[in-house]
């Protein structure tokens, strides 16, 4: 594998990530609204409580949908060492990431037409898939060539 | 596509400082399309009747910022590889990705805080807006006062050193990924030493 410092700051990174998106069941000191994970992640979610998941009695800082893009990319960047080969030179990477945001868009815009009502569960689930897609179209990136001998 | 990444014993010529440009001019530009956006579902928001709609104005200008500040990263490198250098390689990408993100939200911070000396009401406004959505909205009261309190708190407590501090690191991080993404669209792989 190349570039495994990069690969490691990037996994210490998203690992992070997904830790401060747990909020202040996982933190402690504080409630889920006013704590500084909350605040932390204000930015990038609108954070609403009917549409995130509770730890511990306590709101998580992102809502499900986020808190399913950041699982995602931390899987998928997790299985970089192993799937990376099997992405070089592959067009699948691609075709995952556009079929997994095409299913986000198809999912969001039926509930917003009311065709549907999505729940957390699905929401989590259709999150991951564009996070998951987002780490494993790079892991190319850092699969090392074979070596080719010259005559 | 005419560009390639980085040699090794290319890497002294990847000016830092070339850099800037890139990330200033699609970091500003990516700020001030988010305060735009925001402030158009805001006024919206202000000026609609409470439905009780999931999907008022400011729960869809925070997912339309959320994506679209998301690549920022992916265009800074893009301007790179096509104003600057064609090379680029990965690390670099990551770094012009994370700077991205810490300038547009700097400067969306400080055009939110400019604005607040033009209408120094605008949060009040939406606050009162948004709780009057939430009113109507079908849900228990607990959940209800739990989207209040918590739409209160982040809307009202507000430092603007504490926003920028705290608020950096994740669209940084987001923008860290789709940059390494545009280095793997607008820079050529890395030719191998044999």
């Amino acid at each position: 594998m190349k570039h495994h410092w990069l690969w490691g700051g990037m996994l210490a990174a998203f690992l992070l990530l997904v830790l401060f998106s747990l909020g202040a069941g996982f933190w402690g000191g504080g409630n889920g609204a006013t704590h500084w994970t909350h605040r932390m992640m204000s930015p990038v979610c609108h954070q609403m409580p009917d549409r995130s998941f509770f730890l511990e009695g306590e709101q998580m800082a992102v809502n499900t949908r986020c808190f399913g893009v950041f699982t995602g990319i931390l899987a998928g960047w997790l299985l970089i060492p192993v799937a990376g080969r099997y992405t070089v030179e592959k067009r699948w990477p691609l075709t995952l990431l556009v079929v997994a945001v095409m299913v986000q868009i198809i999912d969001v815009s039926g509930n917003i037409f009311q065709i549907w009502e999505n729940t957390n569960l699905s929401r989590f689930i259709t999150g991951a898939l564009p996070g998951f897609a987002i780490s494993i179209m790079l892991a190319d990136r850092f699969v090392k060539k074979p070596k080719i001998k010259q005559e | 596509m005419e560009v390639e990444e980085y040699n090794r014993d290319e890497d002294a010529s990847f000016s830092f400082a070339a850099a800037w440009p890139s990330i200033a001019v699609v970091g500003g530009i990516f700020s001030v399309i988010s305060f735009v956006i925001s402030l158009f579902f805001g006024y919206q928001q202000i000026n609609a009747e409470p439905t009780g709609s999931f999907f008022s104005p400011m729960i869809l200008s925070s997912a339309v910022i959320c994506l679209v500040t998301m690549f920022a990263g992916l265009i800074a490198v893009w301007h790179y590889t096509k104003e600057v250098s064609p090379k680029m390689k990965l690390g670099q990408g990551a770094l012009v990705g994370f700077l991205t993100g810490a300038f547009l939200l700097i400067v969306s911070t400080v055009l939110n805080e400019l604005w607040h000396l033009i209408d120094p009401e605008y949060t009040e406004k939406m606050m009162e807006a948004f709780i009057a959505n939430v009113e109507m909205m079908d849900l228990p009261s607990d959940v209800k006062e739990d989207m209040i309190d918590s739409t209160a708190q982040t809307m009202t407590n507000r430092s603007f050193l504490r926003d920028i501090f705290v608020g950096i690191p994740v669209p940084g991080l987001l923008n860290m990924a789709t940059a390494m993404i545009g280095v793997k669209l607008f820079a050529k792989k890395e030719e191998e030493s044999f």
